[in-house]
C-alpha cells in the first residue's frame, strides 16, 4: 500500500534511504506527495491507519511509552481521553483543538464499564446504565430475542466485514483443483448458513467479494457490477466432484482441514459445514480450532485445506478487497495465483480513470466467481440499542466504527 | 455390666430410669453373635447396610446403563443436524408440511412512476399481503410501491408494535426501490409475527408504516425431505422426530448427545480424578510421613507443578501427542490432568498426615515395631479418607468442564463431538430463551457428582470402624 | 522458626526460577509468535520487529536476557497491549484481584467452617442433606452460569426497587465486590464445607474428645476448643493455593461484572503469545503461591503445636 508512493517500495526493502520517499513537507500547512504511479483511490486511501501522521518530537518525549496511557496520547479529533483506567472505565472530554469544535455537542463521553461478557453489557444496558450498546460485534441472537421482549429499538448497519471461505490454492493440495472448488461451490447456501444457522438479523449472505455497500463509479458498485453466482446445483456438484476426482487420480477424497479461530461463530460454521459437505458430497472435514495467534501462524504457511477467514476494509475502495488475492499480497494466504487476476489488479491499480478502475475490478470480482476462489459466506451486520434520548450516532465500515461526532442528547 | 447406649450424642446420654430393665439375655452376651469378618469385609457389610451410599450406586448404575444401552433404544444420531429445529423445547412428534424450495424465488418488481414530487410526504404503503401462505421456510411479503421511496426497511416483531420504534427486528434494508417484495427466512418459528414495511428516502424514514400479522405454518422444504429419504411430494405431511429433551444450536437431538456425551464426560470425570487424587494421596503421604528435608524437596516439585500454566502445557501436550488438527484427543487432557492436578490432593494428605502422626496410636504402633508402609496403610491414610474422597468429587465436574473448556479452545476433541461439560458451555449462550440446552446437561453432571458424593460417603462411614455404631 | 523461614525462602526462590524456566522454554515450543496479527506484514517489516524485540536471538540468549530483566524487577513490556509495561499491568490489576479475592475467601472460609461444622453436627439429617445438594449445585453449575444468573438477579432487583440496590457490574464502591465476590469464592466454599464436616466427623470420634465428653466439659466448649481447632487443618491447607488461586483465576467472575483484575490477562495471554505476559503473569502467581505456601505451613504450627514442619 505504501509502495505507491515514490520510491516507497525501494526504501522499505532497504535499496533506498528513507530520505529518497516521495513526500515533502513544503511548508507548515502544505504536504506534497509524489506517487509511483496515477492512483485513482489515493484520497481515500489517506482515512487507513498507517497513513496518518504521527507528531515526532511529542513521540520521542514519551519514552517508548507512546500511547500506553492518557497522558501519553495526542489528539486532533473531536474527543481526547482524559482518564483511562485500564480494563475499567475510559473518560473522553471535547478537544479544543478539533478545527470544528464547534459542531461537536456531546461534552463528555463515559465508557464506565469495559467486558467482553455480551451479557453483562446487555444488561448493563437494561438497568439504564449505557446510554448504547452494540455487542462485540453486534447484539448476539440471545441479546435480540431479550431486547425484543424488552420492546428496544433496534437499529442496525453493515460493519463493513466480509467472511469467506478461503481455499489453499498452494499446487500440493486437492483445493488447488478447480473442479473440486467448483463442486463445493455448488452444494454451498450461503442463504442457509445466514438465515438458519447464524440466524443474527440483518447479516446479508456473501455473494461476491465486493460488499454491498461498496461504491462504483456513480452507484453502488453491486449495482454496476452484479455478481452472476451459478444457482446451486446438487447433480452437477456431484458431476465436479467426480471430474475433480479423475484429475488429481484420487478414488476418494481424503479427510481435508478446515481451520477456524475458537470463536463461537467459527466454531458453529465449521459444524454446519461439516455436514453439509458430508451429506451432499460425502466429503470429510476436520475441523481444526486453533487459537488467533496458531491459526494465523497456519495461515500464513498454508497449513489447512480450507479457512474461515474474513477483511474488513482498510479504507473506501474495492481496491482494499480487489488486491487480497493478488499474488505478491501477503494476505492472500490461500496463495491463489493467477496472471489474469494480477493484470486486472494493477490495471485498477495504476490509473486514476474511475470507469477503467471500476471495470477491471468488476472483472476480477466475477474471476473470483468463475475460478471459485472463495467462496463468501456473509457481510457481517450489526445490531445496537440506544436510549431513546441518544441521537446522531453514525457507525462506518471503515476505520473507527463508530461516530459520536455529530451525537446529541435530546432535552 | 455396662449398658451401650444407643446413641452416643451427649444429648441423649441421661436415658431414663425406667428403661432400665435386667436384661434377659445376659448369656449370649458373652458369646459372638457375628461371624468373625476381615477388614474388607465388614466394609462391604457395612457398606450395604448403609442406605445413601447404596441408593448412589444406583445411581451409577442407572447411568451406566442409560448412557451405553440407551443408544441401542434411542436411534438418533447425535450428528444429525436438523437446521428446522433449532434451540427447540422438548417435542413429541409433529408433523411438517412440504413446500418448494426458497431458493429461486424473485422479489416482484413495480414501475417507478417518476412524475411525482419529491415534496410530498412519504407516505405509507397502500397495502402489504402475503403472495402465499406463511410456513417456517419461508414468509414472502408483497407490497404496493410507495411514491418516491428509494429504499424499504423490514421489520419483524413477536408482538403487536406498540409505536414506531417497537417495530423488532430489522431484518433488511432493500435499497432498490423497484423491488417491491421481500423473502424471511431467518429461523422462522411456527408463532405468530408482526411484519413492518417502512419506506424510506434519502436515508430518512417514513413517519407512516404498514404492519401485517403473520402466523407461519411448520414446513419443511421438498429437497430437504429428499435429502433425509422421505418420498413424499409438495403440499404432503410428513412426522418429524420427536426430541424428549428437545435440540440444540444445530438442531441435533439432545438426548442423543447426553447418551453419545456420556463417554467422554464419564471416562474423564472419573478415571482422571480417581488416578490424580490417588497420585497425590501417595505423594502426600509419602512426604508427610517422611518429613523433614525429603518433604520440603518433595512439597516444593508440587509448588512447581501447580504453578506451570495449564493451557501452554496443554498445547505442548497435544503436540507431542501427535494429534493432528481436527482430531479427537482425550488421552492428552487425561494426561494433563493426572500430571498437573495431583499436588492439591498432595498438600491436603500431607497436612493431614502431618498432624496424624504425632497421634498417640500412631505413636503406639511404631514403638510396638511396625513397619513404615504398616503405619502408612493402616493408621494414617485411612483416617485421611475423609478429606480424600472430598477431593475426589470435587474433581469431577472439575474435570468435566476442564475437558469442556479445553475442546471449546480446540485442544479437545473434535468440534461437534457431544460432551456433557461442552453441551453446557454451548447452552450457556442461549440460557434464556432455551434453558434446556443447558439444564440437561448440567442436570446430568449433578447426578453424576451426587452418586459419587453419597458413595464416597457411604465408603468412608464404612471403612472408618469408629463409625459403626452409629449406623 | 526464623532460619526455618528464611531456609523456606530460599527454596522458595529456586522454586519459582523452575517455574520461569520451565514456562520460558515451553512458551517457545508453542507454534507461532505473539508478532503474527491479522493483517500479514511483510518479511522486511517482520524482520525488523523480531530485531526490535530481540526475537531474532539464539533462545538461550533470549533466556539470559530475560532472566537477567527479571532479576532486576523488569517483566517488560507487552506485545499485545500498545508500549504498557508488564510491571504496569500486575501493579494496576493485581490490588483489584487482592481485594476481590479476599472478599471471596472472607465468604469461602466463614461460609465453609460455618456450614461444614453444622452440617457435621446434623449430620445425616435434612440440613445435611439439603446444604449437600447446594455444594453439589454449586460445583456442577458452571461458575459463569451462576455468574450470570446472579447478575439477573441484581437487575431484577434493581428494577423492583426501582433503584441501584446493588451494582450490576463495574467497580465503584465496595459493594460492587459483594456478589462477584461470593460468586467467586463459591466453589471454595463448597468445597470447604464438605472439607470441613469430613473433618468434624473425624475429629468427633477420636479419643480426646470422648476424654473430654467424659470429663463433663459443655458440648459448647467441647466444640470450639477442641473440635473446631483440630478439625480446621485441613481448610488452613488448601488456604494457601486458594488464595492464589482465587486472586489470579477470576477471569469469568471479571468479565461478567466487568471488574478490571488480573485474571484475564492469564487467560488472554496465552490466546495471543504475549511472551512477556505469560512470563510476568506465571513468575507473579508462582511467586504469589509460594509465599501463601509457606505462610500456611506456618500456620500449621501455630494451630496444631504438635506438628512441628521442617523437621523429620
Amino acid at each position: 500500500m505504501i509502495y505507491i508512493i515514490k520510491n516507497g517500495e525501494a526504501i522499505n526493502n532497504g535499496r533506498l534511504p528513507v530520505e529518497s520517499l516521495g513526500i515533502r513537507a513544503i511548508d507548515d500547512y502544505t504536504l506534497e506527495v509524489e506517487l509511483a504511479y496515477p492512483t485513482g483511490y489515493f484520497l481515500n486511501l489517506m482515512t487507513f491507519m498507517i497513513f496518518y501522521p504521527i507528531r515526532e518530537d511529542f513521540y520521542l518525549e514519551q519514552n517508548g511509552r507512546y500511547f500506553a496511557d492518557s497522558q501519553n496520547m495526542i489528539f486532533t479529533g473531536p474527543f481526547k481521553i482524559t482518564s483511562w483506567v485500564h480494563g475499567a472505565s475510559l473518560l473522553m472530554e471535547r478537544n479544543e483543538a478539533y478545527w470544528r469544535t464547534q459542531e461537536v455537542t456531546l461534552n463528555r463521553i463515559n465508557i464506565a464499564y469495559i467486558t467482553n461478557d455480551a451479557a453483562a453489557r446487555f444488561n448493563l444496558f437494561k438497568d439504564g446504565k449505557i446510554a448504547i450498546e452494540e455487542g462485540l460485534v453486534g447484539l448476539g441472537a440471545e441479546q435480540l430475542r431479550d431486547a425484543l421482549t424488552n420492546r428496544f429499538r433496534i437499529k442496525n448497519h453493515s460493519d463493513g466485514t466480509l467472511f469467506y471461505i478461503e481455499f489453499n490454492h498452494r499446487p500440493n493440495r486437492i483445493t488447488s483443483n478447480l473442479n473440486f472448488r467448483k463442486a463445493l461451490q455448488f452444494v454451498f447456501d450461503s442463504e442457509e448458513l445466514v438465515y438458519k444457522v447464524i440466524g443474527v438479523a440483518g447479516n446479508i449472505p456473501g455473494v461476491a467479494i465486493q460488499p454491498v455497500y461498496m461504491h462504483g463509479v456513480t452507484g453502488l458498485f453491486r449495482n454496476e457490477y452484479p455478481p452472476k453466482r451459478p444457482p446451486l446445483n446438487l447433480t452437477l456438484a456431484q458431476e465436479y466432484l467426480t471430474k475433480a476426482k479423475q484429475e488429481l487420480g484420487l478414488e476418494s477424497i481424503p479427510p481435508l482441514s478446515l481451520l477456524v479461530d475458537d470463536r463461537d461463530i467459527g466454531r458453529l460454521q465449521a459444524q454446519y459445514l461439516q455436514s453439509l459437505f458430508k451429506r451432499t458430497l460425502g466429503l470429510e472435514l476436520k475441523v481444526d480450532i486453533q487459537q488467533f495467534k496458531i491459526r494465523l501462524d497456519k495461515m500464513l504457511y498454508g497449513d489447512f485445506d480450507l479457512v474461515l477467514a474474513g477483511w474488513g476494509p482498510d479504507y473506501e475502495d474495492p481496491m482494499t478487497f480487489t488486491d487480497l488475492f493478488a499474488s505478491w499480497n501477503d494476505n492472500n494466504r490461500g496463495r491463489y495465483n493467477s496472471n489474469d487476476y494480477d493484470r486486472l489488479v494493477r490495471t485498477a491499480m495504476q490509473t486514476a480513470d474511475s470507469k477503467i478502475r471500476m471495470d477491471a475490478m468488476g472483472r476480477a470480482q466475477q474471476m473470483l466467481i468463475d475460478d471459485a476462489v472463495v467462496l463468501p459466506t456473509y457481510e457481517r451486520v450489526a445490531n445496537t440499542v440506544q436510549h431513546p434520548k441518544l441521537e446522531g450516532v453514525l457507525f462506518k465500515q471503515t476505520g473507527a466504527s463508530m461516530i459520536l461526532t455529530y451525537a446529541s442528547i435530546l432535552p | 455390666m455396662i449398658h451401650h447406649p444407643k446413641s452416643s450424642t451427649d444429648h441423649e446420654w441421661n436415658v431414663a430410669i425406667e428403661s432400665w430393665e435386667p436384661s434377659n439375655s445376659h448369656l449370649d452376651n458373652e458369646k459372638l453373635n457375628r461371624p468373625s469378618l476381615s477388614y474388607w469385609q465388614d466394609a462391604w457389610f457395612r457398606l450395604q447396610k448403609n442406605r445413601r451410599a447404596l441408593s448412589s450406586l444406583y445411581i451409577i448404575l442407572v447411568l451406566l446403563i442409560f448412557t451405553l444401552l440407551g443408544p441401542f433404544v434411542w436411534h438418533q444420531d447425535p450428528y444429525l443436524q436438523d437446521l428446522d429445529m433449532i434451540s427447540r423445547g422438548p417435542m413429541f412428534g409433529t408433523s411438517a408440511l412440504i413446500v418448494e424450495d426458497p431458493g429461486g424465488w424473485q422479489p416482484p418488481r413495480a414501475q417507478l412512476q417518476d412524475n411525482q414530487s419529491l415534496t410530498t410526504p412519504l407516505g405509507a404503503t397502500e397495502t402489504l399481503s402475503l403472495p402465499q401462505t406463511a410456513n417456517t421456510q419461508y414468509v414472502r411479503l408483497q407490497w404496493e410501491s410507495v411514491p418516491t421511496a428509494d429504499a424499504y426497511l423490514i421489520y419483524r416483531n413477536n408482538h403487536a408494535p406498540a409505536d414506531q420504534y417497537d417495530l423488532g427486528l430489522p431484518l433488511s434494508r432493500i435499497t432498490d426501490p423497484t423491488v417491491v417484495g421481500f423473502q424471511d427466512r431467518l429461523q422462522i418459528q411456527p408463532q405468530t409475527y408482526w411484519y413492518t414495511v417502512i419506506a424510506q428516502r434519502n436515508e430518512v424514514e417514513s413517519s407512516q408504516l404498514r404492519t401485517i400479522r403473520v402466523e407461519p405454518v411448520r414446513a419443511i422444504t421438498l429437497n430437504e425431505a429428499k435429502l433425509r429419504g422421505y418420498e413424499v411430494a409438495l403440499d404432503e405431511e410428513i412426522k418429524l422426530p420427536a426430541h424428549p429433551f428437545g435440540t440444540d444450536y444445530l438442531g441435533r437431538d439432545v438426548l442423543a448427545r447426553i447418551m453419545n456425551g456420556a463417554q467422554i464426560s464419564m471416562f474423564i470425570g472419573v478415571i482422571a480424578p480417581l488416578l490424580f487424587v490417588l497420585i497425590g494421596t501417595l505423594y502426600g503421604g509419602i512426604a508427610g510421613f517422611l518429613g523433614g528435608n525429603i518433604d520440603s524437596v518433595m512439597m516444593r516439585i508440587a509448588d512447581f507443578i501447580i504453578a506451570l500454566p495449564f493451557l501452554l502445557f496443554m498445547i505442548l501436550f497435544r503436540i507431542a501427542f501427535g494429534i493432528g488438527p481436527g482430531e479427537s484427543g482425550i488421552l492428552p487432557i487425561l494426561f494433563a490432568l493426572v500430571i498437573l492436578r495431583w499436588p492439591d490432593t498432595a498438600r491436603l494428605v500431607r497436612g493431614q498426615i502431618l498432624q496424624i502422626r504425632e497421634e498417640p496410636y500412631v505413636q503406639a504402633a511404631r514403638l510396638l515395631g511396625a513397619k513404615n508402609y504398616y503405619i502408612i496403610l493402616r493408621h494414617l491414610l485411612p483416617n485421611t479418607l475423609g478429606a480424600i474422597l472430598v477431593t475426589l468429587t470435587f474433581a469431577i465436574p472439575m474435570a468435566i468442564f476442564t475437558e469442556a473448556f479445553l475442546s471449546f479452545i480446540g485442544m479437545g476433541v473434535a468440534p461437534g463431538v457431544p460432551s456433557w461439560g461442552s453441551m453446557s458451555n454451548e447452552g450457556i449462550k442461549t440460557m434464556l430463551s432455551s434453558p434446556h440446552e443447558l439444564f440437561v446437561p448440567a442436570i446430568f453432571i449433578s447426578l453424576t457428582v451426587l452418586a459419587f458424593n453419597m458413595l464416597g460417603d457411604g465408603l468412608r462411614d464404612s471403612l472408618d470402624s469408629r463409625m459403626r455404631s452409629r449406623e | 522458626m526464623l532460619s526455618y523461614i528464611l531456609k523456606r525462602l530460599l527454596l522458595g526462590l529456586l522454586t519459582i526460577w523452575f517455574i520461569a524456566t520451565a514456562t520460558f522454554f515451553m512458551m517457545h515450543a508453542v507454534p507461532g509468535d505473539p508478532l503474527s496479527g491479522e493483517k500479514a506484514m511483510s518479511e522486511v517489516i517482520r524482520a525488523n520487529l523480531m530485531q526490535q524485540y530481540g526475537l531474532d536471538k539464539p533462545l538461550l540468549t533470549q533466556y539470559l536476557i530475560y532472566m537477567s530483566n527479571m532479576l532486576k524487577g523488569d517483566f517488560g513490556i507487552s506485545f499485545s497491549e500498545e508500549n504498557r509495561s508488564v510491571n504496569d499491568i500486575i501493579r494496576e490489576h493485581f490490588p483489584v484481584s487482592a481485594a476481590l479475592g479476599l472478599v471471596s475467601l472472607a465468604f469461602a472460609t466463614m461460609g465453609g467452617v460455618l456450614f461444614g461444622s453444622f452440617t457435621a453436627l446434623c449430620r445425616n439429617r435434612w440440613p445435611d442433606t439439603l446444604i449437600m445438594f447446594l455444594v453439589i449445585l454449586a460445583i456442577s453449575v458452571p461458575s459463569f452460569v451462576i455468574a450470570a444468573f446472579s447478575q439477573l438477579g441484581i437487575l431484577n432487583l434493581n428494577s423492583w426497587a426501582g433503584t441501584t440496590i446493588l451494582p450490576v457490574a463495574g467497580l465503584n464502591s465496595w459493594h460492587s465486590m459483594l456478589i462477584p465476590g461470593l460468586v467467586l469464592g463459591l466453589s471454595t466454599m463448597a468445597y470447604m464445607t464438605r472439607l470441613m464436616r469430613s473433618s468434624m466427623l473425624e475429629v468427633a470420634y477420636t479419643d480426646y474428645i470422648r476424654s473430654a465428653k467424659a470429663k463433663g466439659l459443655s458440648p459448647a466448649r467441647i466444640f470450639f476448643k477442641h473440635q473446631l481447632r483440630n478439625a480446621i487443618l485441613p481448610i488452613i491447607t488448601v488456604l494457601g493455593p486458594a488464595i492464589a488461586i482465587i486472586t489470579t483465576g477470576g477471569f469469568v467472575v471479571e468479565s461478567v461484572f466487568a471488574i478490571p483484575g488480573l485474571g484475564r490477562y492469564f487467560v488472554q495471554a496465552v490466546a495471543q503469545l504475549d511472551y512477556t505476559v505469560i512470563m510476568g503473569t506465571t513468575v507473579f502467581f508462582g511467586s504469589f503461591l509460594v509465599m501463601m505456601v509457606i505462610l500456611v505451613d506456618v500456620l500449621y504450627g501455630l494451630v496444631d503445636p504438635r506438628i512441628r514442619v521442617g523437621k523429620a
